[in-house]
């Protein structure tokens, strides 16, 4: 995926307030691009930009050499997972991961025989015939991602996606997501406030800010930078 | 477009009714027919001052009814008998309730009175309330008295800096649809009120049965208009 | 007041004003229907049920009403719903909520012509029940679609590969049938027993429920009064075990 010069700004009571300046990355097909931001600084609507759940007012997107600037979500094969895990109500945990199946037109009897070992790979076996609101937050993220992967997207973005996790959560939640992209061969987009996190997932790393990105070429770039924060945490830790 | 569809179906019922009214003269359109209702004799006035009197009082009372009735029922062991029954009235027809109440009102000689037609409206109206109260309650109002509690207000200082402020809004939409409900009722009205009781929606069915259509469509213009512009002055609670 | 003084008063008044008026017409509708309190039997007697139940009316009463109400609530839904998709401004919709069922009835009695009024098909009856019904379902729907937040749920759909007509058969409809049910089932039992509009646009046969009710009770004849009872309780007894089997059914969605 190819972002060039995406640009977004919103009407608000005192003008326009500019959310993204001239966003601009490259991501390959294996790449996890992990990318810091504190609340506001735009991530998630750089996120629905890609996803085509928004409109830029200025740039151009590709994958794959396609020009899929205006392309409908449904068309792009990007999937965007929010941190709220958002499962269909009306349906159970199986049924919300095998649904991007039902809308490819598989049969039942098929989609349910392609969800099983996902839903065992990311331990949720004992819960598929659960509905949403009787899984925890941890379960509910785990369909979610299992959903996601099973709608065979091209680039996978995650807005926070573990964010209302508990450490232990979210620490297991990290494990299993990046065995499961590994396996998949997914190009992941993610974003998180936390830069454990983003050192923990990320191949490559950015810092989104005022809504500029700025990208950094190697690991030591980003954990030596004093915007991403990462210099004064290490500092205070090791005052302890 | 979608706008002017909206308004033109929302107008058409008082278009009509309104083109009933009217009165050709010289080829233009007067409102002359309306002079009856200054005229004496004519019921369509006492009709309107009944219904609003009726509905008001009835308002009234179930409003508070339904305030009380919700936040005695949060922590009440009866709460799941008392409220199938809060839901009940609802499932049953108004007049064959009104069956049911007028050999009761007949007995305790309170038949063809505004009375019983005020107590046979309660009956839903009140249960109604208590419905909708109930929602607002556990939905918003409980965790803020929680909250208000823990910071030690209690009595009067709660009622005033918490709970009306919380409740405010929600008393506002009760009292109006309870108002409805009692402005719009006919079969109850026509039984328990034993044709002595004029509201409006009854004199509606006594001008359409004398072939009277001005002042069926006047009575009825009467009916429809205070709810509309009380629908209109709310309309941001109904709508997004 | 105390606490805890509210807290039994308020329940002790709405159990007063609410459930012993119903309660009380109840007995008295038993004490009529079984003969006690009849001026033309001479205590308990199964007569009164036996003459109501053996004749075909009441029986074509209730499946016409049912009819009458799974129509207008079939009806009204599709309408709200595609309400809801057009994205229809609600604000508007809304205000034809102040149409009750007598002005409806008076409407279509006038503007109907031989094809709404008294036809033998209901068609007027289901207009007049449309034109309340539909904007009340329209406004329920926008409300509970902002509930449970549609729009992102829909956008997950989207994700999937779902086009649009996908989301609405996938998602939409499920979504809000999952959530409402329970209203649109009440709403039909409350049809079912609609009086002001099959009284004015229906024939003489059959008779919605209620208005066959009503006609037994207000004929001045005590051999049709204690008939109507009869038809009372049987239509109560129906409407209870409907709705004691969706208040079990759907608990968690009124929770």
């Amino acid at each position: 995926m190819i972002a060039e010069g995406i640009r977004k700004a919103f009407r608000t009571a005192s003008g326009e307030e500019a959310v993204l300046q001239g966003v601009s990355f490259a991501l390959a097909p294996t790449d996890h691009v992990a990318i810091l931001g504190a609340s506001g600084s735009g991530k998630t609507t750089l996120l629905r930009i890609l996803a085509g759940l928004e409109r830029a007012d200025a740039g151009r997107i590709s994958l794959d050499d396609d020009d899929i600037t205006d392309w409908p979500p449904e068309r792009r094969r990007v999937v965007y997972m929010p941190q709220d895990a958002l499962l269909f109500p009306h349906l159970s945990a199986l049924e919300n991961v095998l649904f991007p199946l039902r809308v490819q037109g598989i049969s039942d009897a098929d989609a349910r025989e392609r969800a099983r070992p996902l839903m065992a790979r990311l331990g949720l076996d004992a819960h598929a015939g659960k509905r949403p609101d009787a899984l925890s937050g941890g379960q509910r993220q785990r369909v979610a991602f299992g959903r996601a992967i099973l709608a065979s997207p091209r680039v996978l973005l995650l807005d926070e996606p573990f964010g209302a996790l508990d450490h232990a959560a979210r620490s297991e939640m990290q494990s299993v997501f990046l065995d499961v992209v590994v396996e998949q061969s997914l190009a992941t987009l993610f974003v998180t406030h936390d830069p454990g996190e983003a050192l923990r997932i990320g191949t490559r790393w950015g810092h989104l800010a005022a809504g500029v990105l700025h990208l950094f070429h190697d690991r030591e770039a980003f954990v030596t930078a004093d915007r991403t924060g990462i210099p004064q945490e290490r500092s205070f830790w090791a005052s302890i | 477009m979608k706008r002017i569809l909206s308004v033109v179906m929302a107008l058409f019922p008082v278009v009509l009714l309104m083109g009933l009214t009217v009165s050709w003269v010289d080829g233009w359109p007067t409102l002359a027919r309306w002079s009856v209702l200054g005229q004496s004799g004519i019921p369509v006035q006492e009709g309107l001052w009944t219904s609003a009197g009726v509905a008001l009082v009835v308002a009234a009372i179930s409003t508070i009814l339904g305030a009380g009735t919700a936040r005695a029922m949060q922590a009440s062991r009866w709460r799941s008998v008392l409220m199938p029954l809060a839901w009940l009235p609802w499932a049953v027809s108004p007049v064959i309730a009104g069956i049911l109440f007028m050999v009761v009102y007949l007995r305790a000689g309170i038949d063809g009175t505004v009375l019983s037609v005020m107590l046979a409206h309660l009956v839903f109206s009140g249960a109604y309330a208590v419905v909708l109260m109930d929602g607002f309650w556990r939905r918003d109002v409980a965790r803020l008295e929680e909250t208000g509690r823990t910071l030690g207000a209690s009595g009067s200082h709660l009622f005033a800096h918490v709970l009306w402020p919380a409740m405010r809004r929600p008393l506002m939409l009760v009292f109006a649809q309870t108002f409805l409900i009692s402005w719009f009722q006919y079969g109850v009205t026509l039984l328990v009120g034993a044709g002595r009781v004029q509201t409006l929606p009854v004199l509606v069915f006594g001008f359409v049965g004398e072939a009277n259509v001005y002042l069926a469509a006047m009575a009825s213009l009467l009916l429809v208009i205070p709810p509309m512009l009380l629908l209109w002055v709310t309309r941001n609670e109904w709508t997004t | 007041m105390r606490r805890g003084l509210a807290s039994v008063l308020f329940p002790a008044l709405f159990v007063m004003l609410v459930v012993v008026p119903i309660v009380v017409g109840v007995f008295v509708a038993v004490r009529y229907a079984f003969g006690w309190a009849s001026v033309t039997e001479d205590g308990f007697t199964l007569a009164i049920w036996t003459r109501v139940l053996l004749q075909p009316d009441i029986w074509w009463s209730l499946a016409w009403s049912a009819v009458m109400s799974l129509a207008a609530v079939g009806a009204s839904t599709a309408l709200a719903f595609a309400a809801l998709i057009t994205k229809l401004d609600t604000r508007w919709v809304a205000l034809l909520m102040a149409v009750p069922g007598t002005v409806a009835a008076f409407l279509v009695f006038h503007f109907g012509g031989a094809w709404l009024v008294k036809d033998p098909w209901g068609a007027g009856i289901l207009v007049a029940h449309v034109l309340i019904l539909a904007p009340f379902l329209t406004v329920l729907f926008t409300q509970a679609a902002q509930a449970v937040g549609l729009r992102a749920l829909q956008d997950a759909a989207r994700m999937c590969g779902a086009t649009g007509r996908t989301t609405h058969r996938l998602v939409t409809w499920p979504v809000l049938w999952h959530r409402l049910r329970f209203h649109l089932l009440l709403l039909g039992i409350a049809f079912a027993g609609s009086f002001e509009i099959p009284l004015l646009l229906g024939r003489s046969w059959p008779e919605a429920v209620s208005v066959l009710a009503y006609n037994r009770f207000s004929r001045f004849s005590l051999e049709t009064r204690p008939e109507a009872f009869v038809i009372v309780l049987v239509y109560m007894v129906l409407v209870g075990l409907l709705f004691a089997m969706a208040w079990r059914k759907t608990r968690t969605e009124r929770a």
